[in-house]
C-alpha cells in the first residue's frame, strides 16, 4: 500500500510540473491526464471507487477531450506558442508565492491526525454515493444539473459565429 | 495471484482469436453481399477453409510493410497513439462475466477478471479514453485529412457516447445494479425476460449509438473514403496501421459482447438455468457431441462430392477431398468415442465447470452473432452526412433515450 | 499511509496549479493549472473523507468535478471567442481595458 502511494504520488508530481512546464499545450494536456489517473488511483486506495471512476469518466474522458479538442481546433503554430521567459524579479516573486502557500497550507495542515477508522461496509460505492446523492445532497444535485444546462448554452451563445449582416 | 493473472489472461487471448474469425466474417460477408467471391486464393497445403488462412498472409504483410513516420509529424504523439487505441479496446474486457460464477468452498468464484460494484461505469470510463487514440492520431500525423478525420471522429465519439450511456439506464433500473454479473443473472434464462423484450427501445438506441461509437458505417464518418482519404489513420502503414485496424475489431467485438449481456442474457443459455445445465452437464455435451460427430460424418459425403467448376492446376483442386477425409475421420472418431464410453456423467466441480464451458460457448455464440451483425449493417447501409449524423444523435436518439429513461422509471415505480 | 501524505501531496499539487496559473501565458496551459488545483482540492476532500469515516467529503469532491465540468464548457468557449478576436491565445495580448493614460 505504502509503495502504491509513492509511485502515485510521485507519478502524480511529476506530471503536474510537467502539465504546466511544456511549451506545446498537447503535451500538457496529456499529462494532465497522467495526473488525473494516478490521483484516480490514489482514490482507489482511499475506498472512493465511484469518485475514482467519475474522476476518469468525467475529467480525463470528457474535460480534457474538450481540451484537446480545442487544441486541435486552434492547431496553433510554434510562433504562437512562444513565451517570452519571465524576467528574474518574477522568478523569484512566482517562488516565493508558491512557497509561502506550500508553506502555509502545510502549516495548516499538518495538525490533522487522521487515523485509520474501520470503514462501514460499501464506503464510497457507487450505491452509498447514489442514496447520498438523492436524498441528503438532492437540491445541490438538482442544482447541479441546472448549472451544466446553463454552462451549455452560455458555452453556445458565446461560440456560436454570428451571421454577418 | 496466479487466479488473478490467468482471468486476465485468458479472456484476452480469447478475444485475440475471434478477432481473426471477425475479420474473415467482415471479408467474406463484403464479398457475399457485394456478389464477388471474396478470399479465396491463399492456401496451406491447398486448404484455404474459405478464405480464413488469408488472415495470416495479412498480418505477415502488416508485418513486413515499411514504417513510415512522415517528416513533419509529432513523432512522439504520432507513435503513441495506436497504442492507446489498442490498450484501451483491450482493457474494457475485465469487467465481462463469461459464465456463471462458480460456487466453490471458500467462496463463489467469478468468471470474470474484475469485479467491481461500478461495473458498467468502467467500461465508459476506459472507452471515453479511446478517444485520444484517434484524436491524437488525426492531430500527430501533422496532414489535413487526418486532423479532419480526427475532428469528425471525436465530436462523433462524444456525442453519442451520452446516447449509449443514457439508453442502457433503463436496464440498470431493472436489473438495479451495475455490475454485469448481477444484469445477465437478473435476466434470467427465460428468453420472455431479457432485457431486449423489456427494453426494446433502449436496446435499439444501444445498437446504433455502439455502431457510431466503433465509427463504423453508416456512421464511418471519420474515415470516409470518399472525402478523407482515410480519416484519422491516413498515414499510418506497418504494424502501427495494423493496431489501428485490431483496436478497431476489438471495439467492435466489445460492443458485441456488450449488447449481448446487457440486452441478449450474457451468458443465459434459453429456457436451461445453471442448476439445470449443471445437473445435466454430461447428457447435454453428450449428446451435442455425438450431433457433431454425426453431422461431420454427413458434411464430408456432399464435400466429397463436390466438383468444383474451376480448376486451378495446384493443390487447391483437392482442398474439398482432403477436408471432407478430415472431416470423416474426426466424426467417425467422434462417434466411436461416444457410442463406446456411454454418457457422461459429471458432478461436484466437474458439473460446474462444464456448465460453464457450455455458457462460455453460447455467450461466445452471441458475440460472433452481434459481430455478424456489424458486418451486415455496414455493406447494406451508405453513409449519412455530417449534419444528419449529429442531428441523428442531438435531436433524435437523445430525446429518445431520455424518454425511455423516463417511462421505464415511470413504470418501474407503478410496478 | 496517513491522512498527513495525502494532505502534503494535495497541497504540492495546489502549488503546483498556482504557480501554472500565474507563469503561464497561454490561456489554455493556465486553464490546465486551474484544473489541477482543483484536483488538488479533490484530493484533500476524499483524503479527509476517508480519514473521517463520513462520506460527505465524496460528496464535495464530486460537486467539485461538475462544477470543473461547467467551468471548462464555458472557459473554452471564452477561449475560442479570444482566438477569434485576436489570432492567439497569450493571455498579455488582451489588454483592451488596460488604463493607457499615462503612456
Amino acid at each position: 500500500m505504502t509503495i502504491l502511494f509513492y509511485i502515485l504520488a510521485g507519478l502524480a508530481l511529476i506530471s503536474a510540473i510537467a502539465v504546466i512546464s511544456f511549451r506545446q499545450p498537447v503535451y500538457s494536456a496529456l499529462s494532465l491526464v497522467v495526473t488525473l489517473f494516478s490521483l484516480a488511483g490514489l482514490y482507489l486506495t482511499l475506498h472512493a471507487e465511484f469518485l475514482a471512476i467519475i474522476q476518469i469518466l468525467t475529467y480525463a474522458g470528457a474535460i480534457l477531450i474538450l481540451f484537446v479538442f480545442i487544441i486541435m481546433l486552434l492547431n496553433l503554430n510554434d510562433d504562437e506558442l512562444k513565451e517570452q521567459t519571465p524576467a528574474l524579479w518574477r522568478r523569484i516573486v512566482l517562488a516565493l508565492l508558491g512557497g509561502f502557500t506550500f508553506a502555509g497550507l502545510w502549516w495548516g495542515v499538518s495538525k490533522f491526525e487522521g487515523d485509520v477508522k474501520n470503514l462501514p461496509q460499501g464506503f464510497g460505492s457507487i450505491i452509498n454515493s447514489g442514496k447520498l446523492l438523492f436524498t441528503e445532497y438532492v437540491l445541490a444535485f438538482e442544482i447541479a444539473g441546472i448549472l451544466l444546462t446553463v454552462a451549455l448554452i452560455g458555452a453556445l451563445v458565446l461560440a456560436k459565429r454570428r451571421l454577418k449582416i | 495471484m496466479l487466479t488473478m493473472s490467468l482471468k486476465i489472461i485468458i479472456p484476452f487471448v480469447l478475444i485475440l482469436q475471434i478477432l481473426p474469425i471477425f475479420i474473415w466474417m467482415e471479408r467474406k460477408g463484403a464479398s457475399y453481399i457485394q456478389d464477388r467471391r471474396g478470399p479465396n486464393r491463399a492456401n496451406i497445403f491447398g486448404i484455404r477453409l474459405g478464405g480464413l488462412v488469408h488472415t495470416l498472409p495479412d498480418v505477415i504483410k502488416l508485418i513486413f510493410k515499411e514504417d513510415i513516420i512522415p517528416t513533419r509529424a509529432n513523432r512522439f504523439i504520432y507513435t503513441i497513439a495506436p497504442f492507446i487505441s489498442m490498450a484501451v479496446a483491450c482493457m474494457t474486457f475485465a469487467v465481462i462475466p463469461w459464465a456463471a460464477p462458480l460456487a466453490l468452498e471458500k467462496g463463489s468464484f467469478a468468471l470474470q477478471a474484475l469485479e467491481m460494484n461500478v461495473g458498467i461505469l468502467y467500461i465508459f470510463a476506459i472507452a471515453s479514453i479511446g478517444v485520444y487514440g484517434v484524436m491524437l492520431a488525426g492531430w500527430g500525423s501533422n496532414n489535413k485529412y487526418s486532423l479532419l478525420g480526427g475532428l469528425r471522429a471525436s465530436s462523433q465519439m462524444i456525442s453519442y457516447e451520452l446516447t449509449l450511456s443514457l439508453s442502457i439506464v433503463g436496464v440498470l433500473i431493472l436489473s438495479g445494479s451495475l455490475e454485469l454479473g448481477a444484469i445477465v443473472e437478473s435476466q434470467s434464462s427465460n428468453l420472455f425476460s431479457w432485457n431486449f423484450i423489456r427494453q426494446p427501445l433502449g436496446c435499439l438506441l444501444f445498437i446504433v449509438a455502439a455502431v457510431a461509437e466503433t465509427n463504423r458505417t453508416p456512421f464511418d464518418l471519420p474515415e470516409a473514403e470518399a472525402e478523407l482519404v482515410a480519416g484519422y489513420h491516413t498515414e499510418y502503414s506497418s504494424l502501427k496501421f495494423a493496431l489501428f485496424y485490431m483496436a478497431e475489431y476489438v471495439n467492435m467485438i466489445v460492443a458485441s459482447a456488450l449488447m449481448a449481456t446487457l440486452f441478449f442474457g450474457g451468458w443465459q443459455v434459453p429456457f436451461l438455468t445453471t442448476d439445470l445445465l449443471r445437473e445435466h452437464a454430461g447428457i447435454i455435451i453428450h449428446y451435442s457431441l455425438l450431433g457433431m460427430g454425426a453431422m461431420a460424418l454427413l458434411g464430408s459425403i456432399p464435400l466429397f462430392l463436390y466438383k468444383s467448376r474451376v480448376h486451378y492446376g495446384d493443390a487447391r483442386d483437392t482442398e474439398t477431398k482432403k477436408l471432407s477425409v478430415i472431416l470423416f475421420i474426426v466424426g467417425i472418431a467422434l462417434l466411436a468415442w461416444r457410442a463406446a464410453s456411454g454418457e457422461l456423467f459429471f458432478e461436484g466441480l466437474a458439473a460446474q465447470i462444464a456448465a460453464a464451458a457450455l455458457q462460455v460457448g453460447i455467450f461466445i455464440g452471441k458475440i460472433l452473432f452481434f459481430c455478424w451483425f456489424f458486418v451486415w449493417v455496414r455493406w447494406t447501409l451508405p453513409r449519412f452526412r455530417y449534419d444528419q449524423l449529429m442531428q441523428l444523435g442531438w435531436k433524435a436518439m437523445l430525446p429518445l433515450a431520455l424518454l425511455n429513461l423516463f417511462v421505464t422509471a415511470g413504470v418501474y415505480l407503478l410496478l | 499511509m496517513s491522512l498527513a501524505h495525502y494532505l502534503t501531496l494535495a497541497i504540492a499539487l495546489f502549488t503546483i496549479g498556482l504557480i501554472g496559473v500565474v507563469l503561464r501565458r497561454n490561456l489554455l496551459v493556465a486553464f490546465m493549472s486551474i484544473e489541477l488545483m482543483l484536483n488538488g482540492v479533490n484530493l484533500s476532500f476524499i483524503a479527509f473523507s476517508r480519514y473521517l469515516g463520513d462520506m460527505q467529503g465524496q460528496m464535495a469532491a464530486f460537486f467539485i468535478v461538475i462544477l470543473a465540468a461547467a467551468e471548462a464548457a464555458v472557459g473554452l468557449a471564452i477561449i475560442v471567442l479570444l482566438f477569434r478576436r485576436q489570432g492567439s491565445v497569450q493571455s498579455n495580448l488582451f489588454q483592451n481595458l488596460k488604463d493607457r493614460i499615462e503612456v
